[in-house]
């Protein structure tokens, strides 16, 4: 739990410094609401009945018994739906309330409000279905085959995209060495430890407020507004305070919040609705597994030439944020290396399975780990160590990007290498663990990984963001924008951005939550985007302010606006006013323009700088700027039972400019540690569309014991285009941890695994192996 | 489902007063609960027992016996003085059960009676000879702890019966070895388990060895055949690693060969070689 | 499938819940969490798995930490129960974990912090100077999705110079 060469940046007063969080009081003391902590008074209690297969055609259903059942207050099926039946930001196709089929095993056919979650329980006992069972197609790969059953009206393919540079077979035909891998990674939930939870209000003007634990207000208003049959303005959500979310509730709460106010307006009361464990991670999508194929040319002496790729990605049932997460792997396909000649292809097919979508890194930990895990196959094939062959290759300033995007930014991917790697002496402890005697029991290995990544939406859309800032009349601030805080520090890097423009202490601002009827729509709070959108918009808002208040503190400190300092909650003029250093209170400062009638309100608006694709070739700046981060892991396998235990990871990032350094660091902890259950333990196993876990008893997540020593070293590297510099973190620090250990174990052991997660099966025996029904039977999957 | 369904809920406070409910009706002891609350989240309806204010919870010494209480929770075993001096290894499989929580609440009680192929206490208990106390309004019964288990999830305790105690043999050893084997570093469901207590002589030759093993064999089992074949041996790296193949044949032999089995048996050979030679060290080893 | 439902039995009990005594009568099958939340409005204690694996509910239970879903209600008759709400002496004020919580940004979403500290208390009552593993340990019941443990776990070594026995006596359980 190092942290080395963090220079605290003078040129910044708050900025780049550690601040306590501004909400961590009321978490601490247990006064922090979050969403299943609402209730109103008369409240009823929804709840769901879900799919009873996972691919069937709905014949009838009936709900006659469960509305007869006393304290039933409703019982709704898609007949009842006043608006469109199905929503989705890019494909509209997810039902609210299914219809004709369901597709997964997390679809849901009915809906009851009661006046007890026993009752409610009861009720969905009651409803009878009557499907007509229909094949189930569970494997990417094969729902893309001709004739495979459709999920669907048209064919399975969810999304496809393509990136071509250069000449794929020239650049082969030059290659001195041709290598061919297959890859796959598990998917995984999201695990955020607050399960999923609403409260529906019938609200005003025949409208609906549900305050919720949301991630992504705007695009789950759309969704309610259109399935109730709804103006957008009567349609209010509130953002509780939320307990984690890492991209996982978006549609998910699009759903449930359409539900429970269908119920709501039903009943004319308001509907509470809270998801058990067991019902979020059978309905809740997740991060997608991926199927991938490498081919990879390079000359002897390892300079990269060619690198072909065919990646299936399961999308699931409904097509969710698929086509954006697998745009951003087709981008990021080849990794942060130079290649010349690039033929990448993408698909995401939809499947029985639980459906996919946006979780932190999207699209980009599949890749991570297959093409990290590839360049050092490579390397070993080339006789050269990991480090070297990396060296040779990766993007450097003015380096041209798969995608023929020249970087113009300070490019940092050898900085952010040498720092995982010189201080440990990688190379000379990389050859030396291969020297390990062949019986010893516990072998240790080391390996490393990088990354670069686009940061915001690139070309995925439309990327703008709003912040509203309005100064009060005793000097004390109130901060609203449609970007949220979901545990990961955006209420208090915002708050520290907005301090240091405006010379006001944190604790004198006040970050709230978000409500769609209050703050403007800035899109969602995903991509790395929140630090860079809502902090460059939250600094022209700052600008806008200072600009109207600036003339007035000139007037009282009878001196020019431009050697006015706003430092402390106070603003002066050091050593140039003729009154020496007189300090006026920033609240004396805001009364006096108040008093003026000087508007101390601002919306400051942010655009980002234009990105453009060509679908055609895969061609295009896809992001307008990028950043870059390096992992070391350090394991000691058990030789006798497979055991991984990860020792020690060195992380280096370059986030820009650091805003809050302890909360930069957190990123890089939790990322890391998110990375290893990726790496070691976490499995959604499904089976023909049936999830094989229910819980955190069978998915497993990494405890407090699971940890590694941490050290982390953040380049201080300011972006032109970010607020004071600053970029992103949150998903590079995840993206990177999991082929760091497997190249690890590889170091340890000489076994290469290039299926996720490294159970103790796969590392004892290079095999995963399935249970098939009931025992006695054996069957092995992958290699 | 999640609704649990309690359709009584009776306090005793005499062992006399717990054993005439469970002889009139059909009562679901609990004591922790950290297993039987999982089991009522099924929505079956329950009568339900509360076996904690028994005074179940002593652990008392003798010449020859150690007798723990059945409502005794892990983390009471895990630090009481008598069982790490006499039956370290109950000692040791207690610390490693779940959680701190779980620990605080299970008891060795609860861990036997919901008789789990994976429970962690049985195969250390079956070290001792464990023997278990059943009472109930016909009376008190003796129960072999190797007997006890019939198939997974399943005793030959009578649903009019109370388990009231287990008595472990003292069997002063030289070297004892608990190992664990689970999918992370902690709070884990056992993938294995493995408990040995060796006695062995001046001349290195072993005396006596008892070694059992939990999540190998469809109830938790001592390996007889296995310390039939160590005692009386010399101590040499070739003998463990024999007994090591010898206990594959044995788990072969009760459990047949399973999906997990290319798996397991490379691990079973290996930590039970790994486990008598930390033993063979006379080390009680905490890993 | 009526008359089931109408069939769970209350039962009296009586209980010290953050240093105040209650006698409630309570339905059998709620589990302390649901006491806590439904019954009694005490909501800083969060429910995340109700199998005992997330430790999000983890309150002192006789000065022992413990998953409250685990904990059939009727069974905390004569119990004395510490939760989040009853850590700080008043509701200004910031008790000593709570602060060192804070400082070491230990703190993300939150979720977990209640039964985050509560666990730590209740290793803090066993042993006020714990060594890296033991806080790990005592900790491993608590599942953290946001903070990868690492702040919480540099946290609670802090707290083991500065705890003092005055901050942890009311937490004591003394039969």
């Amino acid at each position: 739990m190092i942290l080395r060469c963090m220079k605290h940046d003078s040129k910044h007063k708050i900025v780049g410094s550690s601040v306590p969080r501004v909400d961590a009081f009321d978490k601490v003391s247990g006064r922090a609401k979050y969403a299943a902590d609402y209730n109103a008074k008369g409240q009823l209690y929804g709840m769901v009945c879900y799919a009873s297969h996972p691919h069937a055609k709905i014949l009838n259903i009936d709900t006659g018994k469960a509305a007869k059942l006393p304290g039933v207050r409703a019982v709704l099926t898609h007949e009842d739906i006043p608006g469109e039946k199905s929503f989705g930001s890019v494909i509209p196709h997810q039902m609210a309330l299914c219809s004709d089929k369901v597709r997964y095993s997390g679809d849901v056919v009915a809906i009851v409000a009661a006046e007890s979650i026993e009752v409610a329980e009861q009720a969905i006992e009651l409803i009878d279905v009557d499907y007509r069972q229909l094949d189930v197609v569970s494997d990417p790969k094969v729902a893309l085959k001709d004739g495979a059953i459709l999920i669907h009206d048209e064919n399975n393919l969810c999304a496809y995209h393509k990136v071509r540079r250069g000449n794929i077979d020239e650049g082969f035909e030059k290659s001195d060495v041709i290598l061919e891998r297959d890859y796959s990674t598990s998917k995984i939930e999201h695990s955020y430890i607050e399960p999923e939870a609403v409260l529906a209000e019938p609200g005003e003007n025949g409208g609906i407020t549900i305050t919720g634990s949301v991630q992504n207000l705007y695009s789950i208003r759309r969704a309610v507004a259109r399935v109730l049959g709804l103006s957008l303005n009567r349609v209010r959500i509130i953002q509780a305070t939320l307990g984690g979310s890492f991209g996982g509730k978006d549609e998910t709460m699009s759903a449930l919040c359409c539900r429970a106010g269908l119920l709501a307006l039903a009943t004319g009361k308001p509907v509470k609705m809270v998801n058990t464990r067991e019902m979020s991670m059978r309905e809740s999508y997740k991060r997608h597994s991926y199927q991938i194929h490498y081919k990879v040319g390079s000359t002897k002496c390892g300079i990269l030439q060619a690198i072909e790729s065919e990646i299936y990605a399961d999308a699931g049932a409904y097509a969710a944020m698929s086509p954006f997460v697998t745009w951003r792997s087709a981008v990021h396909a080849t990794g942060p290396y130079s290649i010349p000649n690039v033929k990448t292809d993408v698909y995401a097919a939809y499947t029985n399975n639980c459906y996919t979508g946006a979780m932190r890194g999207f699209g980009s930990p599949q890749i991570c780990f297959a093409i990290e895990s590839l360049i050092d196959e490579l390397a070993e094939e080339l006789n050269l160590d990991p480090l070297e062959l990396r060296l040779k290759n990766i993007l450097k300033d003015n380096s041209i990007t798969a995608t023929g995007q020249g970087l113009k930014h300070k490019v940092s991917l050898k900085e952010v290498l040498d720092n995982v790697t010189e201080k440990m002496g990688f190379v000379d402890k990389w050859k030396q663990n291969r020297e390990q005697k062949r019986d010893t029991a516990f072998k240790r290995g080391i390996g490393i990984s990088c990354s670069y990544r686009g940061i915001s939406l690139g070309a995925e859309g439309t990327d703008a963001a709003g912040v509203i800032i309005s100064i009060q009349t005793d000097g004390s601030v109130i901060l609203s924008t449609g970007l949220i805080e979901m545990g990961q520090g955006a209420a208090t890097t915002i708050s520290m951005i907005v301090s240091e423009k405006l010379g006001i202490t944190p604790d004198r601002i006040r970050f709230l939550s978000a409500d769609t009827s209050r703050s403007p729509d800035s899109g969602p709070t995903v991509a790395s985007r929140t630090t860079f959108m809502a902090g460059n918009a939250a600094l022209r808002g700052c600008h806008e302010l200072l600009e109207r208040i600036k003339p007035v503190a000139a007037e009282l400190l009878r001196c020019p606006e431009q050697d006015l300092l706003f430092e402390n909650n106070s603003v002066y003029a050091p050593n140039k006013t003729s009154e020496g250093d007189r300090k006026i209170p920033f609240s004396e400062l805001a009364d006096k323009c108040f008093q003026k009638g000087i508007s101390l309100f601002a919306h400051g608006w942010y655009k980002s700088p234009p990105t453009t694709w060509n679908e055609e070739n895969g061609q295009g700046d896809a992001y307008f700027t990028y950043v870059y981060g390096a992992n070391l892991a350090e394991v000691e396998v058990d030789c006798i039972t497979g055991n991984v235990r990860v020792l020690k990871f060195i992380s280096s990032h370059d986030p820009g400019q650091i805003v809050n350094l302890s909360g930069a660091l957190g990123q890089v902890y939790g990322g890391v540690i998110m990375g290893i259950g990726y790496a070691m333990l976490e499995n959604y196993a499904e089976s023909e569309g049936n999830p094989l876990v229910a819980n955190f008893d069978e998915y497993l997540l990494p405890t407090a014991c699971d940890i590694p020593e941490i050290e982390t070293t953040l380049i201080h590297n300011p972006d032109e285009l970010g607020p004071l510099g600053a970029k992103s973190l949150g998903e590079p620090a995840c993206e990177i941890a999991a082929p760091a250990i497997a190249n690890a174990v590889f170091n340890a052991t000489g076994m290469r695994i290039r299926h996720l997660p490294l159970t103790l099966e796969r590392v004892k025996l290079g095999k995963e192996l399935v249970r098939i029904d009931s025992r006695g039977s054996v069957k092995a999957r992958g290699g | 489902m999640t609704m649990i369904r309690v359709t009584a809920y009776e306090n005793p406070k005499s062992i006399e007063e717990a054993t005439t409910f469970l002889a009139k009706d059909t009562y679901v002891p609990i004591a922790g609960g950290t297993d039987v609350i999982l089991e009522l989240r099924n929505g079956m309806p329950v009568k339900l027992l509360d076996i904690n204010n028994l005074k179940l919870n002593h652990v008392t010494s003798n010449k020859d016996n150690i007798e723990i209480g059945a409502a005794c929770t892990h983390t009471q075993l895990a630090s009481n003085p008598i069982v790490s001096q006499f039956v370290p290894l109950v000692g040791i499989a207690a610390g490693k059960v779940g959680s701190k929580q779980i620990r605080n609440r299970g008891t060795i009680g609860g861990n036997i009676v919901n008789a789990s192929p994976c429970a962690d206490t049985i195969p250390a208990l079956l070290i001792y000879d464990a023997e278990l106390v059943l009472l109930s309004k016909k009376g008190r019964r003796i129960a072999r702890l190797d007997e006890f288990i019939t198939s997974p999830y399943a005793t030959i305790k009578r649903n009019d019966e109370l388990l009231h105690s287990i008595i472990c043999k003292k069997n002063n050893k030289t070297g004892y070895s608990y190992l664990k084997l689970g999918r992370r570093q902690a709070v884990n469901i056992s993938r294995m388990t493995i408990s040995v207590a060796l006695d062995i002589d001046d001349d290195n030759a072993v005396i006596d060895a008892c070694i059992s093993a939990g999540s190998v064999f469809p109830v938790p089992s001592r390996m007889k055949d296995l310390e039939k074949f160590l005692r009386g041996e010399k101590i040499k790296p070739k003998l463990f690693k024999e007994a090591g193949k010898l206990a594959v044949d044995l788990m072969i032999k009760h459990s047949g060969y399973r999906w997990s089995t290319p798996y397991k048996e490379p691990v079973l050979a290996g930590l039970i070689e790994r486990a008598l030679m930390q033993a063979s060290k006379g080390i009680v080893q905490d890993n | 499938m009526e008359t089931i439902l109408n069939t769970n039995v209350e039962i009296k009990v009586g209980f010290k819940l953050n240093g105040l005594l209650y006698e409630k009568s309570i339905p059998a099958n709620w589990t302390l969490l649901q006491l806590l939340r439904d019954g009694l409005g005490y909501y800083g204690t969060k429910c995340g798995c109700e199998i005992g694996e997330c430790g999000a509910c983890t309150v002192l239970l006789n000065g022992q930490a413990i998953n409250s879903c685990l904990v059939l209600a009727p069974q905390i008759e004569g119990a004395e129960i510490w939760t989040i709400e009853g850590v700080a002496d008043s509701i200004n004020s910031l008790h000593p974990v709570q602060r060192i919580f804070i400082e070491y940004d230990a703190v993300h979403c939150g979720f977990c912090t209640p039964g985050m500290i509560m666990s730590t208390i209740a290793l803090l009552l066993e042993n006020s100077s714990p060594d890296e593993n033991t806080i790990k340990t005592a900790l491993a019941g608590n599942l953290c999705r946001c903070t990868g443990y690492v702040q919480i776990i540099e946290a609670v070594k802090k707290l083991s110079g500065i705890i003092t026995e005055k901050d942890l006596e009311k937490f004591r359980y003394s039969e």
